[in-house]
């Protein structure tokens, strides 16, 4: 965590807080909620995934470059591969939900694996830092290539008042600077 | 496989000349399937043509560099200590290794990290480890020769092109006509453009040629961007043409290069503006792309009366450099934050890999005095419509893609692709432009004008 978004950025430090161990119950919440969205995403319930995601939602996915080890800038803070608020994830949800967008339809198959879950505390109370490793596996079509991608992903997840788990914000780490597939029709 | 003064010839006899037949304007699909007229196009194209690498503005400062490639080609693209920009083979000169490893930087000088001989940031030899023992005086009256191939550069709206071939066609030439119609859009206004950091990078499964000839296609905007029209981005009216930016001017040149324009004059209604309003009432009131009036007063510093009446009328929405460059900059869709409008600004480089693979680089285009707010509404709607995850390139790679699929097939490989909706010069009267221009329905003259110069470098 030595990198973090800065210049025009609403983050601020991330992982600072005290760090959840695996035992605790809000990690184990959060590790379910991470499951869940990634099982909503995997069967393509769009509508389902966009329930998990919080009013004020930012959607970020930097361009990555290859650095010197210790340069501390192996991604950008404002050339995106996406960056999306609830207004700009609905349109595209809705596009691929409700029109004929090519990109989507069929729908490419892709599956999520997220592991190397760790959680800390974060600013305000019931909102904590979530960082997962996600490897996707996209398949399309009747071709037995598949593509991967590969990320970090640095959230931060918000108990509302009734209990439930949402999604704040989520910048996507990607490891390919290069990324190997023919667009980002799926989200991360 | 060459068979001097009847044209380049593919080892099972078949003639370059007979893929393309300029009688009944068709082309075969195998053209996206050989590796052997893969390997003659990064021959006698990629090793040859201007290919735009970076933008002025990624390496503001003397020492700064970027690693991209130039067609197959690994290089250095430099900021050089008096300010000016070079492009070296990023590979050193005593056994070939890859000299720099890092995608992006800064550095006084490049040091190899195989044997440490070390270059410039002009790619002169500058000298190597132990060099007395190791080489008495041989390096230094060699020295002239082991300076770090260079490649021609040329620069067009920041944009910084190279050729390896030092024989080509220098610059300006290359352009041709085609520079009149750039200059309007990419040098308006007295500070220009800026990119917004680096370039998007992807890999597309497809033969470059499906990107690269179909910059000019404007028909293919109410099928595989049906889904813009649902959104309503585009075809407001799914029934008028015009609505799905098919009507306006064409252009070609015989560089190969194609410009596809989008009449405005329709939004001149909708900002109640009569066609009778002078083209600055016009400008002001409808800013062509990126633009604001602040901007669009500086216009006639920088543009002819002519240039001024093509951005007012029908500015430039897609502008394809042959062989590997576009520029894109399109108004009014949506995508941005309140899923309102905003402009969208491109510009593309395609790198081909393999016959059936291209690498894609998207950089998002900005008025250097663009204020922070059209900064990013630029920036925001750009990258939902365009590059990666933009929502009208998402279809369009599903065209490349699907094609390549087809040409798999021996069968498939047999037919042709065909472009026989001609239109026939029309030129608007007045119309300061140069090249082969043809105003109204966008049909396929363009492109045919595109496959007619693949043909001509390709030996045909
Ligand atoms: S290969 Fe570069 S110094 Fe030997
Ligand atoms: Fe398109």
């Amino acid at each position: 965590m030595n990198e973090t978004m800065t210049a025009g950025q609403t983050a601020t430090a991330f992982a600072a807080g005290r760090r959840l161990r695996a035992a605790e119950p809000r990690f184990l919440e959060i590790l379910e909620f991470l499951w869940e969205e990634a099982a909503l995403l995997d069967s393509d319930d769009l509508p389902g995934w966009r329930d998990l995601l919080d009013e004020e939602i930012r959607y970020r996915m930097p361009v990555c470059l290859t650095r010197r080890r210790g340069s501390g800038e192996s991604f950008e803070t404002e050339a995106m591969h996406f960056d999306e608020d609830l207004a700009s994830l609905q349109f595209r949800i809705r596009r691929f939900v409700e029109t004929q967008a090519w990109a989507a339809d069929p729908p490419s198959r892709a599956r999520r694996f997220v592991t190397g879950i760790r959680i800390w505390e974060g600013r305000g109370k019931d909102s904590y830092d979530v960082a997962s490793s996600v490897l996707v596996v996209r398949t399309m079509d009747d071709d037995f290539r598949t593509d991967l991608v590969t990320a970090e992903r640095r959230d931060r997840v918000r108990f509302s008042g009734e209990g439930a788990a949402r999604l704040v914000e989520r910048t996507i780490i990607c490891d390919q600077t290069t990324i190997g597939t023919h667009n980002l029709a799926i989200f991360l | 496989m060459m068979a001097e003064g009847s044209g380049a010839q593919l080892s099972d006899g078949v003639f370059i000349r007979d893929l393309i037949d300029t009688e009944a304007r068709e082309v075969s699909l195998r053209v996206h399937h050989d590796r052997e007229i893969f390997d003659l196009e990064m021959e006698r194209i990629f090793a040859r043509s201007w290919l735009p690498l970076a933008h002025e503005s990624e390496i503001p400062n003397p020492g700064d560099f970027v690693r991209r490639y130039a067609g197959q080609d690994s290089c250095l693209v430099v900021r050089r200590e008096d300010g000016s920009i070079g492009v070296m083979l990023n590979a050193c000169t005593h056994r070939g290794m890859t000299l720099c490893r890092e995608e992006k930087g800064h550095s006084q000088t490049f040091k190899c990290p195989y044997h440490g001989w070390a270059f410039g940031k002009d790619g002169r030899f500058l000298g190597a480890p132990f060099e007395k023992q190791m080489y008495g005086e041989v390096l230094r009256e060699t020295a002239d020769d082991l300076h770090l191939v260079t490649a021609k550069t040329g620069i067009l709206g920041g944009m910084i092109f190279a050729n390896w071939d030092h024989d080509a066609e220098d610059f300006e030439a290359y352009l041709g006509d085609f520079a009149w119609y750039l200059r309007a859009a990419l040098e308006r206004t007295n500070r220009g453009f800026e990119v917004i950091g680096p370039p998007q990078r992807q890999i597309m499964r497809a033969n470059w040629k499906l990107l690269a000839e179909q910059l000019a296609d404007g028909y293919h905007a109410r099928a595989l961007h049906e889904s813009a029209g649902d959104m309503g981005t585009l075809g407001h009216d799914v029934h008028d043409p015009a609505s799905w930016g098919m009507v306006g001017i064409n252009v070609s040149t015989p560089g190969g290069h194609t410009l596809r324009c989008i009449d405005t004059r329709l939004a001149y209604s909708f900002a109640g503006i009569g066609n009778d309003a002078s083209v600055a009432e016009r400008l002001a009131a409808v800013p062509p792309p990126g633009a604001n009036a602040e901007m669009v007063a500086q216009f006639p510093e920088n543009l002819s009366e002519g240039q001024m009446r093509l951005l007012a009328d029908t500015p430039p929405l897609v502008m394809g450099l042959f062989p590997g460059t576009d520029f894109f900059m399109l108004m009014s869709v949506g995508g941005s934050a309140d899923g309102g409008h905003g402009p969208v600004m491109v510009a593309r480089a395609w790198t081909p890999r393999a016959p059936d693979l291209f690498e894609m680089l998207t950089w998002t285009l900005v008025e250097r005095d663009a204020p922070p707010e059209l900064r990013e509404q630029t920036r925001l709607t750009t990258l939902r419509n365009f590059g990666i995850s933009g929502f009208i390139e998402q279809d369009d790679a599903e065209a490349w893609q699907g094609i390549q699929r087809s040409v798999q097939g021996p069968v498939a490989r047999r037919m042709t692709a065909k472009y026989q909706a001609r239109l026939g010069i029309v030129r608007p009267d007045d119309f300061e432009g140069g090249g082969d221009v043809y105003a109204g329905f966008s049909r396929d003259d363009a492109q045919w004008a595109w496959w007619k110069r693949y043909a001509e470098v390709m030996g045909a």
